[in-house]
């Protein structure tokens, strides 16, 4: 029994450390500036289910340098989704954004929409999840010590009480970001957004490859989409691709 | 006859309003290389003369309009007349009949046609040709081509010279050359002429015309000829011997004619292939680079002068690319050349650029790089500028000193992406969270937990009498809470206050817990009590004991009261706690 358990972490090893020389093969191969051989082998490590911010990054590099603008920006958003505080990530998505023939001026957003986007960005869901969950069992470990000894603190559990609740709210906003088909970039060089989703409904504005839209609904394969400056619309999901 | 008269005057006064347009030519027939005058005269003022075509003559002069006017007065009747002339000076280079369309004139908002004019060309004598040739030989423009088989972007010079023997009143160039393909810089020349004599006859020469050619692409590229127009006064032989005419210089006639120079082709050969730096500089040139100050105070001005000297297509030369330090700030330069000043040997070209350091320190501006073609060894040439050496030093300028310490925003030039990362912690897709059943599980579970202590604490804390600790604690709580007062009462040394205090809490503790009516308390009531509820004999004594002692000492004078404040405070505390730990 015990052999077979053995057996069996070092075929994980393996497999683990086959997919990191797979890894640094790409990276190799982007040095060498084969960069289409380099997207086959960081997608190839993605096909076997596995994923990391930097894969996504040095995919979103590749693309950057064969000019797919569209899809550079994908896999930098995807780094992001991963990763929030990727700088590397987020500077060379404003470099690929300058590429793309749609300039979408944003609306500023409300300041304390800012501030709680950049408060829950400031760790990955992840590390939300188990600061909240950390701090929930403080409280008990804390309200069981006051229970059964004389060790006394009462300030204590209401103090991770309420830290505990805004982590959970942060995890949640982190979680349904990430989680939540929300975003998604346009793939299709051209796109006619329609006003409503049928194909001879009154067409508003085009958008053009490497634009990132919002997604609000779904009515059979189409979306409706909302820009960052508020126009909204109806396309096609094959015209697009979604952040997931 | 009346009648007859009457109509032929009518006609008379139609005559005399309608306007012609008159054509006439001095000589008809003329003979080949003679000068013609051709006249359209209108006995009014028109406008918008349109000359006729020609059809093959050769136009020297025209039209030259000139106007008559006159105003006569007789008997009594005023009379005015004005007419007007245009006139061609014309010449025929072979002998034929010239049709000569009509030309037209506007009077009064009418177009008027002159009659079409036929002009017949003969063949002169055999002295008239030769006079023709005699003009030719002593009226005649040289072109002088410095080089005949040049690369593109290689210069040439060319020269027009007019020589002459006749006596040359007047002279304009009619029709410049064409240059196709080249690119022209005309030189100042002087029009003065020069005595030159060639197989011993004298000449008269002059430079009409020099200019720098230089050739902008491959292939035979020809230069249009240049065309003189002259006017040469020759003496009149036939009326020698009139004094007055001999007196105002009128013995002469002015002939018209028109010369022009030979067209010549250049030949214009491709460079060979051109390396990726050089702009199209050919010929011999030579580069160099002065400063005219190497140790400086910054914010101060430094001269930068790159001169590039020789032969060639200098002027043609863009400024160079010269990598200034990024502290330097550099004006656009100022360009000035010389082309050709001092001959083929020599143009200039300079650029001087005004250069200020900001900030203090040791620079180094690098040589300026240029690439030649050198049509004479045929051979590319890199052509480098010294470099210099820059010695900075602080400002002397208090207020600008205080700027140069301001911090330098780091300028980045070119954007490229950050590079890839070569770490990384590859996850399972979609593990990157933790899924939220789970989540909701672990954070909720604390919490359950809690819930259901709580719970059990209500339901089964108040039967259980054994857990002692909670007791314990609960007692204390209480004990401290009625002697609250009395405490405050130690910290300010009131001794009376203090026992009434300890009284009053005890008698009151009593008091609440039993819920013994005020009125009914006293010593006997506490023994009842105490024994009903089972308590300690001992508890109960102590308790009288210090209800006796509080009273004693509230009454009786005592030595060391603060001390006594204290272990009776403490008493009160042990009895309440112990009262409250029986009586569960």
């Amino acid at each position: 029994m015990k052999k077979s358990i053995f057996i069996l972490s070092t075929l994980i090893c393996l497999q683990t450390f086959g997919k990191a020389t797979l890894f640094t093969q790409g990276n190799t191969e982007y040095a060498n500036e084969n960069y289409s051989v380099a997207i086959s082998i960081y997608d190839s490590i993605i096909s076997m289910g596995l994923e990391s911010t930097a894969l996504y990054y040095n995919l979103g590099n590749c693309y950057y340098k064969t000019q797919d603008w569209a899809n550079a920006i994908w896999h930098y958003e995807k780094s992001l989704k991963l990763n929030p505080n990727n700088e590397d990530a987020s500077y060379n998505l404003e470099l690929a954004q300058l590429q793309i023939i749609d300039q979408i001026k944003s609306i500023p957003q409300l300041f304390y929409k800012k501030w709680w986007k950049n408060l829950v960005h400031l760790f990955t869901t992840k590390t939300w999840q188990m600061l909240a969950i950390l701090c929930i069992w403080i409280v008990l470990i804390i309200q069981l010590l006051n229970r059964f000894t004389n060790y006394k603190k009462k300030y204590l559990p209401a103090f991770f009480n309420t830290l505990a609740l805004i982590l959970l709210c942060i995890t949640y906003s982190s979680y349904e970001e990430n989680h939540s088909k929300t975003e998604a970039i346009i793939f299709s060089s051209s796109v006619v957004v329609n006003s409503a989703p049928t194909e001879n409904s009154t067409n508003l504005f085009s958008l053009h490859s490497g634009t990132k839209v919002e997604l609000i609904d779904q009515i059979g394969n189409w979306i409706n989409i909302t820009l960052t400056n508020g126009n909204s619309g109806w396309i096609k999901e094959s015209d697009c691709k979604i952040l997931q | 006859m009346k009648k007859v008269s009457f109509i032929l005057f009518l006609f008379y006064s139609v005559f005399i309003h309608a306007q012609t347009l008159k054509v006439s030519a001095d000589k008809n027939p003329a003979i080949v290389g003679e000068q013609i005058v051709m006249q359209y005269n209108i006995n009014t003022k028109g406008k918008n003369f349109k000359s006729p075509n020609f059809n093959g003559l050769q136009v020297l002069s025209g039209p030259n309009p000139s106007t008559q006017s006159s105003y006569t007065f007789v008997n009594g009747k005023s009379q005015s007349n004005s007419s007007t002339t245009y006139s061609f000076y014309l010449k025929a280079r072979k002998e034929g009949t010239y049709n000569i369309t009509p030309a037209k004139i506007t009077v009064n908002g009418k177009t008027i046609s002159s009659e079409p004019y036929t002009l017949n060309v003969v063949k002169g004598s055999e002295k008239d040709k030769a006079q023709q040739k005699a003009l030719s030989n002593s009226l005649f423009i040289t072109v002088n081509v410095s080089k005949r088989n040049i690369i593109v972007g290689e210069q040439i010079v060319v020269t027009y010279t007019l020589f002459t023997r006749v006596d040359l009143q007047n002279t304009a160039i009619s029709s410049l050359p064409a240059l196709n393909g080249f690119w022209a810089k005309d030189l100042e020349t002087s029009s003065r002429f020069k005595r030159e004599i060639i197989d011993g006859i004298p000449y008269n020469v002059a430079t009409i015309k020099k200019s720098v050619l230089t050739a902008q692409k491959s292939g035979k590229l020809s230069i249009d000829p240049i065309e003189l127009q002259c006017s040469i006064r020759i003496h009149n032989t036939r009326n020698n011997h009139d004094p007055f005419a001999n007196f105002f210089g009128g013995n002469y006639k002015v002939q018209e004619e028109v010369i022009r120079s030979k067209t010549i082709t250049v030949t214009v050969t491709d460079l060979p292939s051109p390396p990726a730096n050089f702009k199209g500089a050919v010929g011999n040139i030579n580069i160099k680079s002065e400063v005219d100050n190497t140790t400086i105070n910054a914010n101060d001005a430094i001269n930068y002068k790159l001169t590039i000297t020789g032969t060639g297509n200098i002027e043609l030369i863009e400024p160079l690319n010269i990598q200034f330090p990024e502290d330097f700030e550099v004006y656009d330069p100022k360009i000035s050349d010389k082309i050709f000043e001092g001959g083929l040997q020599r143009s200039i070209k300079t650029f001087e650029y005004l250069l200020i350091p900001r900030y203090k320190g040791e620079y180094t501006i690098p040589g300026a790089n240029l690439i030649i073609y050198n049509p004479v060894s045929k051979k590319y040439e890199t052509k480098k500028s010294s470099q210099h050496k820059l010695i900075i030093n602080a400002s002397l300028n208090h207020e600008d000193a205080k700027s140069s310490t301001l911090q330098q925003i780091i300028k980045t030039k070119q954007k490229d992406i950050n590079y890839i990362f070569t770490k990384t912690n590859l996850t399972p897709i979609g593990e990157n969270t933790i899924s939220k059943n789970l989540f909701y599980l672990l954070f909720f579970l604390p919490i359950g937990l809690l819930i259901l202590l709580r719970i059990y604490d209500t339901i089964i804390g108040k039967t259980n009498t054994n857990s002692t600790g909670w007791k314990n604690k609960k007692a204390n709580k209480i004990a401290l809470k009625r002697l609250k007062t009395a405490q405050k009462c130690i910290n300010n040394s009131d001794f009376d206050a203090f026992f009434e205090e300890i009284e009053k809490s005890l008698w009151g503790y009593f008091a609440d817990k039993f819920k013994v009516n005020s009125a009914d308390l006293s010593k006997e009531t506490i023994t009842n009590y105490f024994s009903s509820s089972k308590i300690n004999k001992q508890i109960e004594e102590q308790f009288i004991t210090l209800l006796n002692e509080c009273e004693f000492a509230r009454y009786s004078p005592a030595s060391n009261k603060n001390t006594q404040m204290d272990t009776i405070l403490e008493k009160a505390k042990t009895i309440i706690i112990n009262v409250e730990t029986a009586l569960k």
